[in-house]
């Protein structure tokens, strides 16, 4: 008796398998691989970015730009750091070229009717939701490269060895990177819940003195 | 005191955005604008591409380093004598300042120079010999190394601050380059013709790219550390580690 298999559908592959067909050149197979992690991939370029409008862009980008390289994907297993690292030269590039107005924009904090249409978006989101912009503060607070991998180790949740290809650095930095991060964090967190009890933070005007950072912590 | 789930779980709210976009739109946009942009891309002609121009996909390198040098141009005929136009394509622009000694301010001096030569292999058979060192001048140690293809392999280093480097090699033949920013610099370092580009929002190296023989080499911040200082001193004194152990001389 004769078997029937039919080719498993493109939403049953695995990522890796999705990758190798698009390194082949199925555009088809790339188009799931879009479908799969789009999401993800905004989510990590807002929060680079701090405005959901420009991640939209940059997330188009990354895909293109992706797509365009393919012939560089080494292990198709690791697409999605690999996709990562091309969104955060994306954002870098952008960011760079952006920088004098940000910096403008930025001088212009307290002047809220002035505040650049991202800003405001944060602001009232701040506003709305005050443990999220005292965790987002925090984070802020911590140095750029130990930031990234706290976010991909706990938001993206990449392993160590996704974070090194992710962030283009050994397994050994990445561990150490996302061990620091959290430990700084959690000091951070637990310094900030104590100043809270004892009434000396948490204020308004404190959480407004955090939306630079927290807006544009990657400067 | 939070445990490990606990941050996870505090990150993954704070940075939980709702996303106003995401449907199947964007996978049309993505494929159409991929589609787009491959029809609208001819495949060049040799006339065309001419020596120093950007064909699209030709190297690992080229990308790298087209990403991190880009597309200047000064008439071939004023540089004719500068040995690195020898091998970086020049089309169009005359640079800022003319090539001639450097006269490097600062602490090379204080810089260690000792750079014993490593023997780990790259993972891709290579179609030439690169030059690894365990360590570089600015206490940058050699954390990994990689090649993405035959004529290409980076060695990746960090200093004690933290401060990613990455010294990128490949037979100058094999290497199409070509610069599109006006801001560069030609000059020479220890005797060797050296093309610099600028951070100029942290008043460090961008990028700088030489020649050692009939080898290329760049060595630039990575990615990673783009907003980071690779100070010129530590910048230059690298190339001069490479200078001293040259075949060449």
């Amino acid at each position: 008796m004769a078997i029937q298999q039919s080719a498993p559908a493109w939403e049953d592959l695995t990522t890796a398998d999705l990758a190798s067909a698009a390194r082949n050149g199925s555009r088809e197979a790339f188009g799931w691989l879009v479908r799969r992690y789009q999401d993800q991939l905004w989510q990590f370029l807002a929060y680079q970015s701090g405005a959901p409008q420009l991640a939209d862009d940059l997330t188009q980008t990354t895909f293109i730009q992706a797509y365009e390289r393919l012939d560089q994907l080494q292990d198709p297993a690791a697409f999605v750091p690999w996709l990562f690292s091309i969104a955060r030269r994306i954002w870098q590039m952008h960011h760079r070229s952006y920088r004098a107005n940000i910096l403008i924009s930025l001088s212009t904090l307290g002047e809220k009717r002035r505040l650049p249409a991202a800003l405001v978006h944060h602001q009232q989101e701040i506003e709305r939701l005050p443990e999220r912009a005292t965790v987002r503060g925090i984070v802020a607070s911590l140095k750029p490269s130990l930031q990234d991998a706290l976010y991909l180790r706990h938001v993206a949740g990449f392993s160590d060895q996704e974070i090194s290809a992710a962030l283009e650095i050994s397994v050994a930095a990445a561990q150490k990177r996302a061990y620091r991060a959290e430990i700084m964090f959690r000091k951070r967190y637990d310094e900030l819940g104590t100043a809270e009890m004892e009434g000396s933070s948490g204020s308004e005007d404190n959480l407004f003195a955090l939306l630079p950072t927290i807006s544009h912590s990657k400067s | 005191v939070l445990t490990s789930d606990d941050v996870g779980r505090l990150l993954r709210a704070a940075y939980a955005t709702e996303r106003p976009h995401a449907d199947e739109r964007v996978v049309e946009r993505v494929m159409a604008r991929i589609e787009a942009s491959e029809t609208a891309r001819p495949a060049p002609t040799a006339k065309q591409r001419g020596p120093g121009s950007l064909t699209w996909r030709s190297t690992t390198v080229l990308i790298v380093l087209l990403a991190l040098i880009g597309a200047i141009a000064v008439p071939s005929s004023s540089w004719a004598g500068f040995p690195l136009s020898r091998l970086i394509g020049f089309d169009g622009v005359t640079p800022k300042g003319t090539p001639g000694p450097r006269v490097i301010p600062g602490a090379i001096g204080n810089l260690p120079t000792a750079v014993p030569r490593t023997t780990v292999p790259p993972d891709t058979p290579l179609a030439f010999t690169p030059r690894i060192f365990e360590m570089l001048p600015g206490g940058f140690t050699l954390t990994r190394q990689a090649s993405t293809s035959p004529t290409s392999v980076r060695a990746y280093y960090e200093d004690p601050d933290g401060l990613e480097v990455v010294v990128i090699q490949g037979p100058a033949d094999a290497q199409e380059l070509s610069i599109a920013r006006e801001d560069y610099e030609l000059t020479q370092v220890d005797g060797t013709d050296v093309l610099l580009l600028r951070n100029e929002a942290f008043q460090s190296i961008a990028h700088a790219v030489w020649a050692d023989g009939e080898l290329l080499i760049a060595v630039r911040p990575t990615s990673e550390s783009a907003s980071r200082h690779l100070d010129e001193a530590s910048a230059i004194a690298i190339i001069m580690a490479f200078n001293a152990t040259s075949q060449d001389k």
